[in-house]
């Protein structure tokens, strides 16, 4: 790690341990995540091992009765660790109709994206869905976050939504079968014009103790190759479309006593007729049941798989493989701050080459304030 | 001298009532209070804590609900911490973190008095606040009490 890098995460560290001593008369709410864990994999070219999770440090401040800022940087790595800025945002309410914010957030893809985020304590498995996995890092192939704005708002006792506007994706075609290819996004800037637009209803049943929310997004996957490379389709230069992208889906929850129910189905059409490809049509989808056998113990079952054509350009761009993933997880609460979780969670590839593999990991996360 | 003892035993004995009666007035109960145009007499108390808590975000009349705390360490904000939220302060603290974290809760509001809370819950239906139960009046509605 070389000094700038040291410096500005030391500085980010002070800037937050600093936080501590001076934001009592203040209206900032200062809070850390982490976690720690032992894993067994028979993975290939994977070993057990003891790990650190992420440290995912954020703040909450209330700038006036109507307007709230968010910030959460996490640090994460193996080798060596990389700061990100995960979400920075501000949001005014206007009424209960219509809230707006500003930054950079998780997208309006289902429910899981936009309520656990990067916080090992706040979802209810180690793991997320695979196919809901971060962009960077994790080849997510799903743009889990954003840079833009978020209009919401209760439209009344039963109909709430979010809309958005924000930067569009970006792959570097010119790293395929070089390096790790991530699904990037623009903070400061935009590499085409064209926007991803989204909006996210949900219904919440006033006779029935379940949700159900349906969700759009059309994204543009741009080229990010830097003048002087070679991009994989001829000539299409910085900021020229890949694939025209929309990503359509619904999630389901339901609650009824101990039991509960959690699925999302997406639906991607990836049309890259502009470099020369087909216009594919992918799908995900993960369901979950959890049972809460005592207040503080919970068995949680997950299923998740996804499927795309061959021929889906995007997908080869990405080196993602189909799979289906069964999880297993028992999670007790410890309490409010601190909880250990168990889990089993299996991976079955759908193409053949590919070795499937178990990963069992026992996981201890914690919330600091 | 048999003046002054009895004197000093009437200080006594009124030292001791008003010290009875200053315990009765400050366990007078706390109760849970909405607009007098709400639609609903009754809450039980699981029901208020589902809404301090942010699990339901309506009466179960279906009508939209928008809730008050009191200031944090206020003795009616912590025997209502402890009687009906059945948490300690350092809990509900992460509890409303966890919640702050996930972008789908603001944290709760605060006022610094009985007299605030009433005023806050008379002024929209849908308001739900709580008072020590002695600063009830005809401006607000009762709908739950917690001895």
């Amino acid at each position: 790690m070389n000094m700038t890098k040291r410096y500005t995460y030391a500085l980010v560290v002070m800037l937050f341990g600093g936080m501590l001593h001076s934001i009592q008369a203040q209206a900032l709410e200062f809070g850390a995540i982490s976690n720690v864990k032992v894993i067994s994999t028979d993975a290939p070219g994977e070993s057990s091992a003891f790990a650190i999770g992420a440290l995912d440090l954020f703040a909450t401040h209330k700038v006036n009765e109507n307007t709230v800022a968010f910030i959460e940087y996490v640090f994460e790595g193996d080798e060596s660790f990389v700061l990100d800025l995960e979400r920075l945002w501000i949001k005014r309410t206007f009424s209960d109709a219509f809230e707006l914010a500003g930054g950079r957030f998780h997208s309006s893809l289902g429910y899981w994206n936009r309520t656990y985020h990067h916080g090992a304590i706040i979802q209810p498995t180690v793991s997320r869905p695979f196919f809901l996995d971060f962009e960077d890092g994790d080849a997510g192939i799903l743009p889990a976050h954003t840079i833009g704005f978020i209009a919401n708002g209760q439209l009344n006792d039963n109909f709430s939504y979010e809309a958005s506007i924000a930067n569009s994706s970006f792959i570097d075609s010119t790293i395929v079968g070089v390096d790790k290819v991530e699904l990037g996004i623009g903070n400061a800037s935009d590499r085409s014009d064209d926007k991803s637009i989204g909006l996210h209803v949900t219904y919440d049943s006033s006779s029935l103790p379940m949700t159900v929310g349906v969700f759009i997004m059309q994204n543009s996957i741009v080229e990010n190759a830097t003048t002087g490379t070679t991009p994989a389709f001829g000539s299409l230069s910085k900021g020229g479309e890949l694939v025209d992208q929309i990503i359509s889906g619904i999630d389901f929850r339901y609650q009824h006593g101990d039991f509960d129910v959690l699925a999302e189905y997406y639906n991607l059409d990836n049309d890259a007729t502009s470099v020369g490809g087909k216009d594919d049509s992918a799908s995900a989808y993960f369901f979950q049941f959890g049972y809460q056998a005592t207040e503080q113990l919970k068995v949680i079952y997950r299923n998740e798989a996804l499927d795309f054509e061959a021929t889906d350009i995007y997908f080869q761009l990405l080196g993602t493989q189909e799979a289906e993933h069964n999880v297993i997880a028992l999670r007790y609460d410890i309490d409010d701050a601190n909880a250990l979780t168990l889990e089993i969670n299996s991976t079955d590839f759908e193409t053949a080459g590919n070795d499937d593999f178990t990963i069992t990991t026992l996981d201890w996360s914690f919330l600091l304030f | 001298m048999l003046r002054t003892i009895s004197n000093n035993k009437m200080g006594v004995l009124l030292f001791v009532f008003c010290m009875f009666g200053v315990q009765a007035f400050a366990n007078a109960g706390l109760s849970v209070i909405a607009n007098n145009q709400l639609s609903l007499e009754s809450l039980e108390i699981r029901q208020v804590r589902g809404i301090f808590l942010a699990k339901t975000n309506k009466f179960p009349n279906g009508v939209f609900v928008k809730f008050i705390n009191q200031t944090e360490g206020s003795p009616v904000a912590n025997e209502f911490d402890k009687k009906v939220l059945r948490k300690t302060v350092a809990q509900l603290k992460s509890y409303w973190m966890k919640l702050v974290y996930t972008g789908r809760a603001r944290l709760p509001g605060k006022l610094a008095s009985d007299a605030e809370v009433k005023k806050w819950v008379a002024a929209a239906v849908g308001r739900i606040g709580y008072i020590d139960s002695a600063s009830v009046d005809n401006t607000v509605k009762v709908l739950a009490v917690i001895p």
